[in-house]
């Protein structure tokens, strides 16, 4: 082999590397990302895929009442002596963290509806995963019965209970920033 | 050795560089265009609702109506005097106030305030009895609503007026029947009705 014919040998071997690399690269870094938990929304992270207004027409169909604010949505519903409150905040139509409260002037165990609403929350994320929706449902579920604050990240997610009260819990989700 | 023609050791050297140079530069450019362009996968709607996920619907006391408790058992059985309030302050969030007192003589403030949206939408129902604890007149008026409060579902009628009756002096004690909360307070000596969420 001349020196000649080694140097075309070599670019095309640069060349036929440089568009394999490329293609691999893509498809690596593609298939990475597409089973991360967290999207990009602008400067933030996001729930991927699911959009803030699905979570607030869902809540509207239950007869919550919902206010526009800069950062997301208001939803309240009073029933009796129990107030559910959510509020969602979006960035590019996705959903950067959440934070829902019941207040419900009662002690003693949660109630079915206030169970109901706080696990439908919880598993707002993962409603594709039934595998993390029972890990978050086995967090949450006893935490329910009062007595203390706690924290937890599930699924890359964080989540923050405030039960200290049980007549005023609340449960923050958030997906993290940058 | 002829200059002209390159070694085994360096033709391999070479295309290995090739490699290593056109893989490096193409697989950067790559990563990035894919890790810009592509968001993950995720949830394309909410989880599904549990039966027991907070209604509207719910706001209501059951099977009640104001024709039910105004007209026929204040006014028709018990001759109290119903009508639409103007007092604007709400125990609930209902548009409407009913506002019933007791019109014989000598039995002074004995109210029923009925707080409601439509005639089958009510969403707090309250009796006050102004006569002294041990009174068999507050005795009477709050079973009196534990029966009028389950006029559609007669087997919940008897118990809620004997607990209505027994607790009548109760202070601050709460029961929950057929999804309706019922809470006597002695401190404004009157019993109430809501739906229990």
């Amino acid at each position: 082999m001349t020196w000649r014919r080694l140097r075309f040998v070599a670019l095309m071997v640069a060349l036929v590397m440089l568009v394999a690399g490329g293609a691999g690269g893509y498809l690596l870094t593609r298939s990475e990302r597409k089973t991360s938990y967290r999207a990009s929304c602008g400067n933030l992270y996001c729930i991927p895929s699911l959009k803030a207004s699905s979570v607030v027409d869902a809540l509207q169909g239950r007869g919550f009442t919902c206010a526009s604010k800069p950062s997301g949505s208001e939803c309240e519903l009073r029933i009796g002596n129990t107030t559910y409150r959510s509020r969602v905040s979006n960035k590019n139509g996705l959903i950067y963290s959440y934070d829902n409260s019941v207040n419900s002037h009662s002690a003693g165990e949660a109630s079915a509806s206030t169970k109901a609403f706080l696990v439908w929350l919880a598993a707002l994320p993962f409603s594709d995963d039934p595998v993390l929706i029972e890990e978050i449902n086995g967090w949450l579920l006893p935490r329910l019965g009062g007595g203390a604050d706690v924290k937890a990240t599930i699924g890359g997610y964080n989540y923050s209970l405030t039960a200290l009260d049980q007549q005023y819990l609340r449960l923050a989700v958030s997906v993290g920033s940058r | 050795m002829n200059p002209r023609k390159p070694g085994g050791a360096v033709t391999i050297l070479l295309i290995l560089g090739a490699v290593i140079v056109g893989g490096v530069l193409g697989g950067g450019p790559g990563a990035v265009a894919a890790y810009l362009t592509t968001q993950p996968d995720g949830p394309t709607a909410p989880p599904v609702m549990l039966p027991e996920f907070p209604d509207a619907a719910r706001r209501y006391l059951p099977d009640l109506t104001v024709a039910g408790l105004a007209d026929d058992w204040l006014e028709k059985a018990n001759g109290y005097k119903c009508s639409p309030s103007d007092i604007t302050t709400r125990r609930s969030q209902a548009k409407n106030l009913m506002s019933c007192t007791t019109t014989e003589a000598g039995l002074s403030s004995m109210d029923v305030d009925i707080e409601y949206d439509g005639d089958a939408q009510i969403q707090y129902v309250s009796v006050r009895c102004g006569h002294k604890p041990g009174s068999n007149y507050c005795k009477t008026l709050f079973a009196g609503l534990g029966d009028a409060l389950f006029f559609r579902r007669r087997e919940l009628a008897k118990q809620a007026a004997e607990w209505a009756g027994k607790n009548v002096d109760g202070d601050n004690i709460n029961t929950s029947i057929g999804g309706v909360r019922l809470s006597v307070d002695l401190g404004s000596h009157s019993i109430t009705a809501i739906p229990d969420a």
